[in-house]
């Protein structure tokens, strides 16, 4: 990726430790991670796979930062985000995670141009830089042409494109998918897997998760969740 | 300037969404124009009210002022009590008339240069002919009169110290009795009956328009000493005096002040029977009612104003319920607590603001055509728009802050669930 900035830092991207996850729900305590410990490196392309109700969604708020564990320790490119406050947990997902939602989650009365350059907002970037990056982000899921356009003038692939240059366009540590074709026909997920597989070229670090073994097909690496444990991590050499 | 603006707002962090948030607003505002307004709507009546009231008082002001100066601006009044003072029953069975000595001994004070004694009787109803005239002011009065009240013959003569001697039946017309009077012929050596006695009209006087909205050429003068003697309790005669110059005013009062209890023969410690003052006083008092109207201007503003933050805070916490998954992406995309409050105060703000202009085009319009099309002078007041202007802000930060600190305190997992 051209907008790749040099990486020095070298060790695992995420280092989870022991992940605990605890709600209380009256007077019951219902656990939904159950001490899961697991490594990624830079570059890997791994998928999340598990039944609902097995821990995945929850797995996936730690890992995007957008809750802490109740126990255990989740470090982020040598971050340790376990023991964040609110505004850093947010520093970090503006800096750190790039994500992607099975329903787009653009806004609605905002151009294509205008959503991308949202997490540029809350970065504090200026104005002209700010158009100059979210412009080079559209134009790199090949929707250069579509700048001006809202939403509901996108058809869904190309509403997922404009979500995936969002989620990009910090130059995140990892993009995090969550089901980014549940809401796409096939041909057109197909379209948004090849986008993936071609980031995973350019070097991105791609989490994404979901319940279809097609879709997990396309990442290396495969990790199991059930009943809030790993049940298997399996490893594809390609 | 807007580039400017742009330019500097994208190196500052809070302004910059401020401005980012200003143009969200704005948007909302274009997305739901009939909400939007219905929401501001009470906004827009308390500026409106500000910015109209404010210039209507400031007109009057202006005006009263011009008025003042038409009235003669060094007259000195003498009459039984103060004007706005509280009067018992007793002032005012202790209270006496100026009598026609008094008014001779004043002419004599040194800073006094006329004396104009006024005893005013109200007559049911004045004829000549067919023509009749209601609810008449007779003054009757001496050849001081017309210097005293800066007054001009606009035809026939006025009267003169012989009339005023003798007592002789003349009448000098205001205008407004002329025209009701003699609409079609020259009043002079005319007969005229006032309740029924024969006064000869001997001249007219010249139109002095209105006084706020009183017509000062309603009345009618005739020699004091050929009115009727009414009760004198009930008919105190009063006097208007001219000092020999507008900086002897006070001079003027004190001799006059001096000479009226000397003539009473008040002791020291007793306090006086009868009330002198000059136009500055009736200044004062008019600056007492226009600030009872500013009183009324600020209560009716802020019961608008309040009106409208309630529906300015009901529409942002429907906005942020409506709006639980943008704010949930928001935060998901780096947003933190404060960006999202900014965010929505700023809404408010952008709401209230823009309420706040409306008000503020409604209101000066309806000062430039009460101004145009009324008796009311008007002049729109830049400070009170801008005050107006300001409180419309603080109206949408107040209100919004409840709404906004709820948007900022979501939880952003349960936000992007929800649907």
């Amino acid at each position: 990726m051209s907008t790749a900035a040099p990486d020095t830092f070298n060790g695992p991207i995420i280092d989870a430790e022991d992940l605990w996850r605890t709600y209380e729900m009256g007077a019951e305590e219902i656990h939904a991670l159950r001490g899961v410990t697991f490594k990624i490196d830079k570059g890997e392309y791994v998928a999340v796979m598990g039944p609902s109700g097995s821990g995945k969604s929850t797995l996936m708020n730690l890992i995007g930062c957008l809750d802490t564990p109740t126990s255990g320790t989740y470090v982020l490119r040598g971050k340790v985000v376990s023991e964040m406050d609110d505004d850093e947990l947010a520093a970090i997902r503006n800096r750190e995670i790039g994500f992607v939602f099975q329903t787009f989650n653009l806004l609605p009365r905002a151009s294509a141009l205008h959503n991308v350059e949202l997490p540029l907002v809350y970065a504090g970037i200026p104005r002209d830089e700010r158009i100059e990056k979210a412009r080079q982000a559209l134009e790199m899921v090949d929707l250069g042409d579509r700048v001006t356009h809202k939403p509901n003038e996108l058809s869904g692939g190309q509403r997922q494109r404009v979500a995936v240059a969002r989620a990009l366009v910090m130059n995140p540590s990892i993009l995090l998918a969550d089901e980014p074709t549940g809401n796409l026909d096939t041909a057109t997920g197909q379209d948004i897997m090849a986008l993936f597989d071609r980031l995973k070229e350019a070097g991105h670090t791609i989490i994404l998760v979901t319940h279809e073994r097609e879709i997990a097909d396309h990442a290396q690496r495969t990790i199991h969740i059930r009943d809030g444990q790993i049940e298997s991590d399996e490893r594809r050499t390609s | 300037m807007l580039a400017a603006f742009r330019r500097f707002a994208s190196r500052h962090h809070v302004l910059f969404g401020i401005w980012e948030a200003m143009g969200i607003g704005l948007q909302g505002i274009r997305a739901y124009k009939m909400r939007a307004f219905l929401t501001i709507l009470g906004v827009v009546m308390g500026i409106m009210t500000v910015t109209g009231m404010s210039s209507i008082v400031a007109g009057l002001n202006a005006s009263m002022a011009r008025q003042i100066a038409t009235l003669g601006s060094s007259t000195i009044y003498i009459r039984p009590f103060k004007p706005g003072e509280p009067v018992t029953d007793e002032d005012f069975r202790k209270a006496k008339g100026v009598t026609l000595d008094e008014a001779k001994l004043i002419a004599d004070q040194p800073a006094v240069r006329y004396v104009a004694p006024l005893q005013v009787i109200f007559a049911d109803s004045v004829k000549y002919g067919p023509e009749r005239a209601r609810d008449v002011t007779v003054i009757g009065t001496t050849e001081n009169y017309m210097e005293v009240h800066d007054s001009f013959i606009h035809r026939g003569r006025f009267l003169t110290r012989l009339d005023v001697n003798r007592g002789a039946r003349v009448a000098v017309l205001g205008a407004d009795i002329m025209d009701s009077l003699f609409p079609y012929q020259d009043p002079i050596d005319k007969d005229i009956t006032i309740d029924g006695r024969r006064f000869r009209v001997i001249g007219v006087l010249e139109r002095k328009g209105k006084f706020l909205w009183e017509s000062m050429d309603n009345l009618l003068l005739i020699p004091v000493n050929s009115l009727e003697k009414k009760n004198q309790r009930f008919n105190l005669m009063v006097a208007d005096l001219l000092p020999i110059s507008p900086a002897h005013i006070d001079q003027a009062v004190d001799q006059t002040r001096g000479a009226m209890r000397r003539y009473r023969k008040l002791k020291y410690l007793q306090k006086d029977n009868f009330a002198i003052f000059a136009q500055d006083t009736l200044t004062d008092i008019y600056r007492r009612i226009t600030g009872g109207i500013y009183l009324v201007m600020i209560a009716v503003s802020s019961i608008g104003l309040i009106v409208g933050g309630v529906g300015v805070m009901n529409i942002m916490l429907v906005s942020v319920t409506e709006r639980t998954r943008e704010i949930g992406v928001r935060k998901a995309l780096g947003a933190t607590r404060k960006d999202i409050l900014w965010q929505f105060l700023t809404e408010a703000m952008t709401l209230t603001g823009a309420g706040g202009i409306i008000g503020i085009l409604i209101g000066g319009l309806a000062a430039f055509l009460i101004n145009t099309f009324s008796p009311f002078p008007a002049v729109i007041q830049t400070t009170w728009v801008s005050i107006a202007f300001v409180t419309a802000i603080v109206v949408g930060l107040t209100f919004g802050l409840w709404p906004a600190a709820k948007a900022a305190g979501l939880d952003p997992i349960e936000a992007l669930r929800y649907e």
